[in-house]
């Protein structure tokens, strides 16, 4: 009884000090793509214990000051200063561009609009604005049924920052859960507008042009297309003695989300890849 | 001995599991407590104040004061009409139906009240929500939608709580009654008399559910912050925040620690009201025997 007891706990110890980990933390708008990326890794490398948290961009990087992660998402460059105080501190994080953000505009199909300002919407979504006709006289006198991420998206924090900049949501704005919530929404409310992840749009709503650029995969990549910030993953490489490190769980993690299948992962979680697909 | 020990045994169990429920209580009120205290102290009565914008870098305002509103309002104005018709189907039941139609009645309403509050959720926007939609209304997510799927929600509760009550009122007093020559509606109001805890119990239950119900406010409710000024207003409720906000938010933020006060609020009062309810209840059972 006592040895087997004694075995069984050596097994575990053995399990433990064996089982690889790989830690990630950062931003909630590369959470869901980290998620989709973190369940392919794991059948390439099914004993590897991953812990993905998703608490924002400033979180993970300063997770990676405390070398309390190993990898960063996030959905900005590092602020001048951190920059700072990783130079102060002779470190090094390592930016790789993974994704694009790019959030499309959408309407009922049977909306007669085609194009929309950035200026016009920040006025729909502060208030200025509340009927259709205000934007087109041609449009039919109804209230305007505004529809937004809840404050918790990544996709809600690229709104604030390039739609709205900075101004306050209207009272009136409409909260709602999931990305799937509002294209079921604006499909079925012929007066209504929400903004969805590109990735996310179905034939059954409208995308809009924004300043008079198409929301495509093309526009977003050469920068013409107005809402849309890049996303990056960022490592440590003062651990890897300041050279790009060549093997290693977090080697190959990079090598993975940077590959056709990493890319085409993003593509699903609804992102625009910042790489080719294979396809 | 060997029986005397797992007695024993069986005795510590069971006081320990007490105490560890008990202590659970405390340790819940206590954390959520903790956690809000930075809210209290750096937000103050802004804390009441209308206007929500917790994640505005510049200026961010955490007015709870609409939602807390919204809430209140949605809760008062469902439980109103969930009471008056719990209680007419409840009298229905108990004196006139038939015997097939109560078993009946009283099947259906217990699987109703069965049916997880998701799924009313989505009974709410699929189906009113088109309904909503092709009467007319501008958002399909709005007050009354939450109103009626809350109300569905709750009825199954009221009828049977306050059947229970009304046919456990003895059957000597009601032949009392009638006996004295009493007509249909007084011996209904001798009964609703002598069941009048079990109402009281059943009519703040039911007003408790509804505050505290997130998942269908979070569904159908509609999500805007704004003062609900006609029916068909998209509302959002505080404990629809409360789910919407509390999964992503930085542990340790101002945001993190008013919505804790959220929660702190909503606990209290459904605490509160729990405690009201027992004393209340336990007042008319005096003046009943009195």
């Amino acid at each position: 009884m006592k040895k087997w007891l004694f075995v069984f706990l050596v097994g575990i110890m053995a399990l433990v000090v064996q089982a690889q980990t790989l830690v990630i933390k950062g931003s909630n708008t590369v959470y869901p793509i980290a998620q989709l990326w973190v369940e392919e890794f794991q059948k390439i490398h099914p004993d590897l214990i991953v812990t993905l948290e998703g608490a924002g961009s400033t979180t993970g990087i300063k997770a990676l000051f405390n070398e309390t992660t190993d990898v960063a998402n996030s959905s900005r460059f590092l602020k001048p200063s951190e920059i700072e105080e990783m130079q102060k501190a002779g470190r090094y994080f390592a930016p790789i561009l993974v994704a694009y953000d790019a959030i499309a505009v959408i309407v009922h199909p049977s909306v007669p609009l085609e194009d929309i300002s950035i200026e016009t919407l920040k006025k729909i979504y502060t208030g200025e604005i509340t009927e259709w006709n205000q934007i087109d006289p041609k449009l039919p006198k109804r209230p305007i049924v505004v529809y937004s991420r809840n404050t918790a998206s990544g996709t809600f924090e690229t709104w604030v920052e390039k739609v709205l900049q900075g101004a306050k949501l209207s009272p009136r704005v409409q909260m709602l859960e999931s990305s799937q919530a509002e294209i079921e929404s604006v499909a079925k409310n012929p007066n209504a507008i929400a903004y969805t992840g590109m990735g996310y749009v179905t034939p059954q709503v409208k995308a809009l042009k924004v300043n008079g650029v198409a929301p495509s995969v093309e526009n977003v990549i050469n920068g013409r297309y107005p809402i849309s910030r890049p996303l990056f993953v960022f490592i440590d490489l003062k651990r890897f003695n300041n050279t790009w490190p060549m093997e290693g769980v977090v080697a190959d993690y990079i090598r993975f989300i940077l590959s056709p299948k990493g890319q085409k992962i993003v593509r699903e979680a609804g992102y625009v890849p910042a790489y080719g697909t294979g396809e | 001995m060997m029986k005397k020990t797992i007695s024993f045994l069986f005795v510590l169990l069971t006081s320990l599991a007490a105490v560890a429920v008990a202590a659970a209580l405390f340790a819940i009120v206590f954390f959520i407590f903790s956690e809000s205290i930075r809210a209290i102290r750096e937000v103050g009565f802004g804390l009441f104040s209308p206007n929500w914008y917790p994640v505005w870098e510049t200026e961010p305002e955490f007015g709870i004061g609409t939602m807390l509103l919204n809430s209140l309002i949605l809760a008062v104005w469902t439980s109103v009409w969930v009471w008056i018709l719990g209680l007419g189907v409840a009298i229905y039941l108990h004196r006139y139906a038939s015997n097939r139609e109560r078993e009946l009645m009283l099947r259906i309403l217990e699987y109703a009240s069965g049916i997880p509050s998701v799924v009313l959720g989505l009974f709410g926007v699929l189906i009113l929500g088109n309904l909503f939609l092709r009467l007319g209304a501008w958002s399909a997510q709005n007050f009354l939608n939450a109103s009626i799927v809350l109300s569905i929600l709750t009825l199954p509760f009221m009828v049977s709580l306050t059947f229970q009550s009304l046919e456990k009122v003895p059957r000597q007093l009601v032949e009392g009654a009638i006996s004295l020559g009493a007509k249909d509606f007084a011996v209904i109001q001798v009964e609703l008399k002598h069941a009048a805890p079990g109402i009281v119990n059943a009519m703040l239950s039911v007003f408790n559910r509804i505050f505290g119900e997130t998942m269908i406010v979070l569904m159908v409710a509609g999500g805007a912050n704004m003062l609900v000024g006609s029916f068909l207003d998209p509302v959002r409720p505080l404990t629809a925040t409360l789910g919407s906000e509390i999964g992503e938010v930085a542990a340790g933020s101002l945001h993190y620690s008013v919505l804790f006060f959220i929660a702190f609020l909503v606990l209290s009062g459904c605490l509160i009201l729990n405690v009201l309810t027992n004393r209340i209840t336990r007042r008319l059972e005096r003046w009943i025997k009195g």
